[in-house]
Order: structure tokens, then sequence, then C-alpha cells
């Protein structure tokens, strides 16, 4: 198989990502490499706000172009009714929708599974939540994924332990 | 990631908001891009 793009597995298939930070981007950015067309859609002025984590790349976030490169990127205001139209015709004509927001913001943008799935019923929804949504966290809104990660798996009590261990490892006695 | 016999492209990186204009004309709504962003 060459590396042309019509080629590649998932050539032929949309992705409307409402994404920030790492999750949601990683997670497309995947889907970008296979051949899908990643539409990103972003808040006029900032953008994701990992553009801004640092100019190490040629003036871009190092985070940013790790996880971003091969989307389109469309800056639109949800919260106007031009800009709510605009994303729901992209995703009404999708194949998939896929956000990593914050507990209750696609519920009250009305880009719910049910709503968007009631237009347009072969639509993938895929929601990432820090918490899950059904337990009784299901409303917290996630500080940072790396440290939920940690703190559910245990493992960050002990990257502490060794960073410590190396630590006094490497003083002068 | 890797597949064998597959080179994965790697695109390029969007400035914010780079596919505006092509977006909007795709949907029919090239004319009031400013109420939309």
């Amino acid at each position: 198989v060459s590396g042309s793009r019509e080629e590649l597995p998932l050539a032929g298939v949309t992705v409307v990502a409402l994404e920030q930070a790492v999750a949601g981007p990683l997670g497309t950015r995947h889907l970008a490499d296979l051949g899908a067309r990643v539409i990103k859609v972003e808040r006029p002025g900032e953008g994701d706000f990992a553009r801004g984590y640092d100019h190490a790349v040629n003036g871009l976030a190092s985070q940013f172009v790790w996880l971003n490169r091969g989307k389109e990127s469309f800056a639109v205001d949800l919260k106007s009714e031009a800009g709510h139209r605009a994303v729901r015709a992209l995703i009404d004509q999708a194949d998939v929708f896929l956000h990593n927001t914050a507990p209750g913001v696609v519920e009250r943008l009305g880009l719910d599974s049910s709503t968007l799935r009631a237009a347009n019923p072969r639509l993938i929804v895929v929601n990432i939540s820090g918490y899950g949504t059904g337990g009784p966290r299901r409303s917290t809104a996630p500080l940072s994924w790396s440290n939920i990660r940690s703190s559910a798996s245990g493992t960050g009590g002990g990257r502490s332990a060794r960073r410590l261990g190396t630590f006094a490892r490497s003083r002068p006695r | 990631m890797t597949f064998s016999g597959l080179e994965l492209p790697m695109g390029p990186v969007p400035a914010l908001g780079e596919h505006n204009d092509a977006i909007l004309t795709e949907l029919g709504m090239r004319d009031g891009p400013s109420q939309a962003t």
C-alpha cells in the first residue's frame, strides 16, 4: 500500500472534532494519519488552548504540533446562531463526531448524541470523559487526564517515590 | 503506530481557522462567514 491519502484505510471518512489538549486530539490524529478527514472545531481567537503551551517548534507549541498534524481547523463561535448552524451542518454530513469537552457542554450546545443521531443515524459519537458518564463523579470536570490516570492506577505515588529515591541517591553524602 | 507496507502521511499543522473559507464554501454558507466565526 502506498502512502497516498486516497489509498489509506480511512480515506473518505469525515471526522468532526470538538477537542482540546491531548485525549481528543490524539485520537483524531491517529484517524487523520490513517486517511480520515479531520475537521477540528476551535474557538475563534484562542483556539485549542494547547496552541499556547510553548513556542518550541518554529513558533508553534510542541504538543499541538504532535497532536494536530494533518487536520483542518474551523474556528467558529458555537454560541452564535450562524456558527452553531455551520457545525451542525458539518456533523450532519460526517461519519464521526468526537469531543472531549467538560461534562454537560455538548448537551448545552445541543450537540449531544441523541440530538445528533436523530438527524444522522449512522453517525458515530465518541465522548471522552474524565470520570465516565454514569458514576458519582460524572459531572466533575477533570483538571488533567494524566493526573487522573496516575491517581486511579496508583502509579502517581510510585513515580514520586522513584523521583525521591533518585534525588536521594544523587545527593552527595 | 505502524502498519507493514503502509506509510502514514504527516500532514501540515493547521493555523487557527485556516480552513474556514473552504469549509463555509463547501457548506454553502460563504456569504456569512463573519457571523459564523
